[in-house]
């Protein structure tokens, strides 16, 4: 009889541990790593750093339009929204944020990123196979639309479907609509998130290139709210940042 | 059967039963016991209506002027603007002096389209009376999040801890939260002054205390919120108000109003959140 309550008992704390998994995210999918958590780089670049070194591989017309955004940039012809109006920054540039940002494994089937900076939010769909260019270009977003499945320990993240009014980075690096980013995530050590992307753009680039992003874990850091033109948090402490 | 046997089939059973949820995606909250889950299987939730119910036996919201008729978009009439109550009994002197101003500034011809419409935050609890487009929740066991397909505003809930000691004023505030039984209960202080509590732009002070309970209603096809809000400088006494929304399919869409809303269709309108010198 003592056997038979102490099962009981253990069933219902089994039932009460899957009960829980079901708004604890991570554990939906089998053996998925867990890459849940609040994460900030130390290190900001306004320039994308190319994995490998060098410059970016323009093609000619990706090279005309550096120079335009970069000329425009400079003499005001051309706005910076990101920072102006605070809309997303699009791809590569989201990543390269000196702002913390937080990884949810949930709702079950979805993984949720969202950034402090410019309240950005990507939903990545798991397990779905992302649309061809076509159906997606009528709906084009500024982080374009994100489809994710788990290689062993890693998350890789297909984008496609971005605008055309963002940059890769903060110097003005083109882009097309036709871009398509390859994320793979994953925990380089139990406190530290790598983030390798990789470019293919065949219209502006002559090879596929990628950047490297890594970031802290810092569970202790709660995002704050981010209004366009008020004051945000000290972000002097992230290498690289200038403010104006 | 073998007692052993039998408690084997018991806990076969009840994993089975949990695993079927999880993969199909069935509302868990219908489980009896199990904690609220307001986002399984793409759901998200759309407010009906834009103004307040009042809980029975509480005072009432702010309400339109019946000497103004208030007509909404999408009605077949001309849109007009709302024109607050000021007879409202539960309203103190300073909630009637603002709300004067603006209907003043209605009156004189202002557009005076919601804080929303022009891309600002939206606070607490005004965050959930945005309307046409989907709430949706992000659940684990030690965070909530609550994000707004509008402008992809996000509130943060922080599950089963305290108050901080000292909060920063903030659009929207701090939260904290835990549940009890089948409703998740948002506690809320630390809201700035920036924001108003309805379409009609009633205000608040820093001092707004906001405490909500939200609930799954009709087999899960509504979210039904309760919502009470502390402010003795707005509030003879507290207000005790609903919104209900309704489940829809959805995944979140990224979107965002600002950009090119500057100019909106020619009018003297509020202006929209802009940065006069880069962030970075």
């Amino acid at each position: 009889m003592i056997y038979h309550r102490r099962h009981i008992r253990s069933n219902s704390a089994l039932v009460a541990v899957f009960a829980a998994a079901i708004v604890a995210g991570p554990a939906y999918a089998q053996n998925a790593p867990d890459i849940s958590g609040t994460y900030w780089a130390s290190q900001y670049n306004a320039k994308v750093q190319i994995v490998g070194g060098g410059e970016l591989p323009l093609t000619p017309k990706g090279k005309a339009a550096y120079d335009k955004n970069v000329a425009g940039l400079k003499d005001g012809s051309i706005t910076d929204d990101a920072r102006k109006y605070c809309t997303p920054d699009g791809p590569l540039r989201n990543l390269a944020t000196p702002y913390p940002f937080e990884i949810f494994q949930a709702p079950p089937g979805q993984i949720t990123i969202i950034h402090e900076l410019n309240h950005q939010i990507r939903v990545v769909a798991l397990d779905k196979e992302p649309p061809k260019y076509e159906e997606l270009v009528a709906f084009p977003y500024y982080n374009g639309h994100a489809y994710g499945k788990y290689e062993g320990e890693t998350l890789v993240v297909t984008t496609l479907g971005f605008n055309e009014k963002t940059f890769l980075d903060a110097t003005g690096a083109p882009h097309t609509d036709e871009l398509v980013t390859t994320e793979r995530v994953r925990k380089t050590s139990p406190t530290e998130l790598e983030i390798l992307v990789t470019v293919h753009d065949p219209d502006y680039y002559t090879r596929d290139w990628q950047a490297r992003f890594v970031y802290k874990l810092r569970n202790e850091v709660r995002l704050e709210d981010y209004v366009c033109g008020e004051p945000h948090r000290d972000i002097t402490s992230v290498a690289g940042v200038r403010r104006p | 059967m073998p007692e052993k046997l039998r408690n084997g089939s018991r806990y076969s059973l009840a994993f089975g039963l949990v695993a079927a949820l999880v993969s199909t995606g069935m509302t868990p909250a219908l489980a009896q016991g199990s904690p609220p889950d307001f986002s399984a299987g793409s759901v998200a939730w759309i407010a009906m209506g834009t103004e307040w119910t009042a809980m029975p036996g509480g005072p009432q919201p702010v309400k339109q002027d019946p000497a103004h008729r208030y007509v909404p978009n999408n009605t077949g009439g001309q849109p007009t603007f709302r024109i607050a109550d000021l007879s409202n009994p539960n309203l103190t002197q300073f909630a009637k002096d603002s709300l004067k101003k603006t209907n003043d500034e209605v009156l004189a011809g202002k557009p005076m389209w919601s804080r929303s419409a022009r891309c600002w935050a939206t606070g607490v609890p005004g965050f959930i009376l945005t309307p046409a487009q989907p709430l949706f929740f992000v659940q684990t066991a030690e965070q909530v999040r609550m994000l707004h397909q509008h402008d992809n505003d996000v509130r943060r809930i922080f599950m089963n801890v305290p108050h901080s000691a000292n909060v920063k004023p903030s659009w929207y505030g701090e939260s904290v939260g835990r549940y009890e039984g089948d409703t998740l209960v948002i506690d809320t202080i630390g809201l700035n002054d920036k924001t108003f509590v309805d379409n009609f732009r009633t205000p608040h002070s820093d001092k707004l205390h906001v405490v909500e309970r939200y609930r799954l209603t009709e087999g899960g096809r509504f979210l039904q919120a309760e919502v009470v809000m502390e402010d003795p400088a707005v509030f003879i006494e507290p207000l005790k108000v609903t919104k209900r929304s309704r489940r829809v399919e959805a995944k979140l869409a990224e979107w965002r109003c600002a950009a090119g809303e500057i100019n909106y269709f020619g009018y003297d309108a509020d202006p929209v959140p802009t940065a006069t010198t880069p962030d970075f």
